[in-house]
């Protein structure tokens, strides 16, 4: 026996009730379910809809979809800086591996100057207020689309690429730029070894934001349906 | 039933290998043929199939597809290319295991 539309549906509100909040995350287990209870079925052909989705969901385990959705945000997260360290090597080869040098070199320089100081601060504080900034209206962006569809499909790529990504981003940007240099004087004093740390440092925060910032989120559809192909069925 | 914990270690090994076999796969029917082949002696857990297959996905070892199949959508894993190498890595090392394993269980074995 066949498992009917309406069921289907049902098995998508359960995977809802059972906390899995993406669309794609529940269509896997939707399909696994249904075919362990047309499965079921066979062996039992008594028991209700009900009682075979319950018998199907036990075998999950006690954590019931709890790992498998959290092995898929690992997934995701761990794409999501695959695809930013593909576009930050792009500013590793040629054409735009001179302005990386430029870049670079620029920002040695500066440090010879008083107010390089306040312009590398300046740099780090934008970017990662900007991340912020980004973040929040993309919370907002992605609420309103959903309630203007009417859908309640989410898609966790979509929310990594908006989101999640985002803001792990700019964790690690406050992690690494846990700037010890005080003040102005001392950053003029610093040795060559640190001069060039930072230069690099700097240079690597203009580009991944400009990556995470610019680049990424004008692809977002084109990596959405990459990632799904059924982005577009659905 | 075996002892499951044996087998644990080797969840990708199986998979991959199946997929090796089979083009393409979707989770309930990995399980089913895991239950098939090894006369219900390894069942896989959901729990632990779909971690395993999204964590393979992530190291570009596999790639989906997904196709609509009567009244609802289905997710079909297969190899990419890196996967179908990871593939014979994996099961070349898997020979090694059982043959030290043969050795350690059963020294005479590896005396002769």
């Amino acid at each position: 026996m066949k498992l009917t539309e309406s069921q289907i549906e049902n098995l998508y509100n359960f995977t809802r009730q059972h906390y899995v909040v993406y669309y794609d995350v529940q269509t896997e287990l939707v399909d696994h379910l249904a075919n362990d209870i047309e499965q079921i079925w066979l062996e039992y052909p008594k028991i209700t809809f009900e009682e075979a989705r319950d018998k199907s969901f036990k075998k999950f385990g006690i954590f019931g979809f709890m790992d498998v959705v959290e092995s898929k945000e690992n997934q995701m997260t761990k794409k999501y800086f695959k695809l930013v360290l593909k576009f930050a090597k792009e500013w590793l080869s040629l054409p735009k591996i001179v302005l990386t040098i430029l870049l670079l070199f620029g920002f040695y320089e500066l440090q010879h100057y008083s107010f390089g100081y306040q312009i590398y601060l300046g740099i780090f504080i934008t970017s990662t207020i900007t991340q912020f900034m980004m973040l929040i209206n993309n919370a907002r962006k992605l609420k309103q689309k959903q309630k203007q569809k009417q859908t309640q499909k989410k898609w966790l790529f979509e929310h990594v690429l908006n989101m999640q990504g985002l803001g792990n981003t700019s964790l690690i940007f406050i992690y690494f730029f846990d700037f010890p240099i005080a003040s102005a004087k001392e950053f003029l004093a610093m040795g060559d070894f640190k001069r060039a740390f930072y230069a690099i440092l700097i240079t690597a925060f203009l580009i991944i934001s400009y990556i995470t910032l610019v680049v990424i989120p004008k692809k977002t559809v084109e990596l959405l349906v990459q990632t799904y192909p059924e982005y577009k069925m659905a | 039933m075996g002892n499951q914990k044996l087998y644990k270690g080797s969840l990708q090994t199986i998979i991959l290998k199946l997929l090796a076999s089979n083009t393409k796969m979707y989770g309930y029917e990995i399980t089913q043929k895991v239950k098939e082949l090894t006369k219900g002696e390894l069942k896989i857990t959901e729990g632990a199939l779909y971690p395993a297959l999204h964590k393979l996905e992530a190291d570009g070892l596999l790639d989906v597809e997904v196709a609509k199949v009567g009244n609802r959508l289905r997710k079909y894993y297969k190899l990419t290319e890196k996967g179908t190498r990871e593939t014979a890595n994996k099961l070349e090392e898997m020979q090694e295991f059982l043959k030290t394993m043969q050795h350690l269980v059963n020294p005479k074995f590896g005396l002769e």
